[in-house]
This record gives C-alpha cells, structure tokens and sequence, in this order.
C-alpha cells in the first residue's frame, strides 16, 4: 500500500480529482484543498485545509508554502498528484524533495492551452496529462478525460 | 441554515427553480444583472443566485454569497435549471446530476477573470455535445424566456474515462 497526497484547489479542480479516486482504491489518500467543508466529503480520509492562494498574493503564498512543507514532511506520502492550480503546483515541487513520484493532470478547463501553473509544474512532474488530445507534446500525454 | 426551505426573502413561484452559479472567487455582476432584469419582468419562476460577494443589491432574486460544499449542493439538486458562469465545478457537477444547464462565459473584456479560458472551456464542451452556451447577453435572455425547451443534455457518471482511470493505477502500482 502507497500514500498518494491528492491536492486540488476548490471548485472544479476538486470535482476532476473526486472523478479519479477510484484510481486510488487499495492505498492510503490524503486530501488537501482550501475549503474547510471539504473534509466531510472524503470523511474516511485524512483532510488538510490550506491557505487560498489563488489571487497569488505574495503573504498567502508564503503561508502556502510553509503549510504545505509541513504536511508534506509529516505525511511522507509516495505520491502526489494535483489537477491544479497553485497549492498543486507548490505541493509537487517540494514532494520532490522527499523523493515521492508526482503526478499533475491538467483542468479540463484548458482546452486552449495548458494551465499556468501546469507549464511550470511540468519541470517536477513524472507523469503529465492533459484532457484535450490537441495540447499534448514530448512530455505532456494525453489518456481520456475526467468525463 | 442546511435546507432548501421557503425563508423570508426568497419569493417562491409556481414555476420552476432557477439556480444562478458563480463560483467562488469573483463577483460576476453582468450576468447577475441580466438575470435579475428579466427577473423582474416574470411571476412564474423563482431564481436564487449564488453571487460570490457580488455588491450590487439584486430586487428579484433571493442571494447568498458562497454555502458549505453540502449545502450548497441541496441547493444545486433542488433546482429545475441551472444558469452558470462556465466554470468546471458547476458544468461537471450539471453534468452528474443531469440538469438542465445553459453556460455563459467569464471574458477578460470585463474584467470577469484573469483570461479568457471559460471562453475556451466553453467552446470545448460545446464541441462535445455536453452543454448549452450562450456566447451572448441575447443569446442567455433567449435560453431563459424558452426555459422549458432548453435542451437536455445526456448524464454522465461520477467518475472519469476508464482510460484514464487505468493510466493513473498503472503508474501508482508500478
């Protein structure tokens, strides 16, 4: 059994990433997002609450980041994987760091081109998805939709 | 608060229940005032907009800013129509429950988010056959005086394409 860290920010990110935990089955999942009523939607798993940092103001960044750590570092989780934006982001780069396997799967939402935070990420990820067939390249690859 | 109950500001009609969805991160007055402008020219329906801190002081709609996650989805099941800014959250969760859903766009030209990709998204569902988009404030006040003819829309189920599926556990097994 492996720990995945599955970290979405609110709204659709967390409705794509509710779409694929059947991926999950038979390992331990641990949620993080922004949202504190969240939690009661993945009650049989562990939920961390973190800073909204989506207007990318620099003081919510930075407490972000450190929550983030914190986590990361007690939680020793084997996998992350985010389907954006940044707490995703941030959350892979320092994974990195304790050597776990990352996973980034773009937002639907992208179908023009791949998200901001998804172009940078995929400089820390080991596996990169996007949704729509027309944006994949060397690195980013295309395996269905969370429909 | 934790039902879809009859409260003192909410004007409940005979007809059919109108959910307006903004997500949560910014206000989207233009397609708050469309509404609550045609709004105040019916008595059949009764509209609820979820208006994310939107300061415009709405006569013909009953307003919340943002509900919990499970309130906010009572809310969501009880409505007969959806009317949604074109965000991911409000198009997937119309798709599960198979609701009536017409979508109209966030664009940067008014300031309504930091890019025009809910222009994108929209178009790329659209292509699909998965929802009803109106481009247009025409386009939206046509969707909403035709209400009972907005086309549904097929369900689809709580989780993603096996193919998917199958190439998120290959790499996590492995």
């Amino acid at each position: 059994m492996k720990k995945i860290l599955a970290i979405s920010s609110p709204g659709g990110h967390w409705t794509q990433m509710q779409r694929v935990t059947s991926a999950f089955s038979r390992h331990e999942v641990v949620y993080v997002s922004t949202l504190k009523g969240y939690a009661k939607q993945v009650s049989a798993c562990k939920y961390y609450q973190v800073k909204d940092a989506s207007a990318w103001s620099k003081l919510s960044l930075i407490i972000l980041v450190f929550q983030l750590i914190k986590i990361i570092i007690n939680e020793r989780p084997d996998i992350v994987i985010s389907t954006g934006a940044a707490p995703g982001l941030f959350a892979i780069i320092i994974a990195r760091f304790i050597g776990a396997k990352t996973i980034w799967l773009d937002s639907i939402a992208n179908y023009e081109k791949i998200s901001f935070s998804g172009r940078l990420a995929k400089y820390f990820t080991h596996l990169h998805l996007t949704q729509w067939e027309h944006l994949t390249n060397q690195k980013i690859q295309f395996s269905g939709k969370v429909l | 608060m934790g039902t879809f109950n009859k409260s003192e500001n909410t004007i409940f009609r005979e007809g059919p229940v109108i959910l307006v969805v903004t997500g949560t991160q910014a206000p989207f007055d233009r397609l708050l005032s469309i509404i609550d402008k045609w709004a105040s020219k019916q008595v059949k329906y009764t509209v609820i907009a979820q208006m994310a801190n939107s300061e415009i002081n709405f006569k013909n709609m009953t307003c919340f800013d943002y509900l919990e996650p499970d309130v906010f989805n009572e809310y969501f099941n009880n409505a007969d129509v959806i009317i949604g800014h074109a965000g991911i959250g409000t198009i997937i969760t119309a798709l599960e429950n198979e609701k009536n859903l017409v979508v109209f766009p966030r664009l940067v030209k008014y300031n309504e988010h930091r890019n025009d990709h809910q222009l994108h998204t929209a178009k790329g569902f659209d292509k699909l056959g998965l929802i009803n988009v109106a481009y247009t404030e025409n386009e939206l006040l046509n969707y909403l005086d035709n209400i009972k003819s907005i086309p549904k829309k097929e369900r689809i189920d709580k989780k993603a394409e096996q193919k998917l599926l199958d190439r998120l556990s290959i790499f996590i097994n492995k």
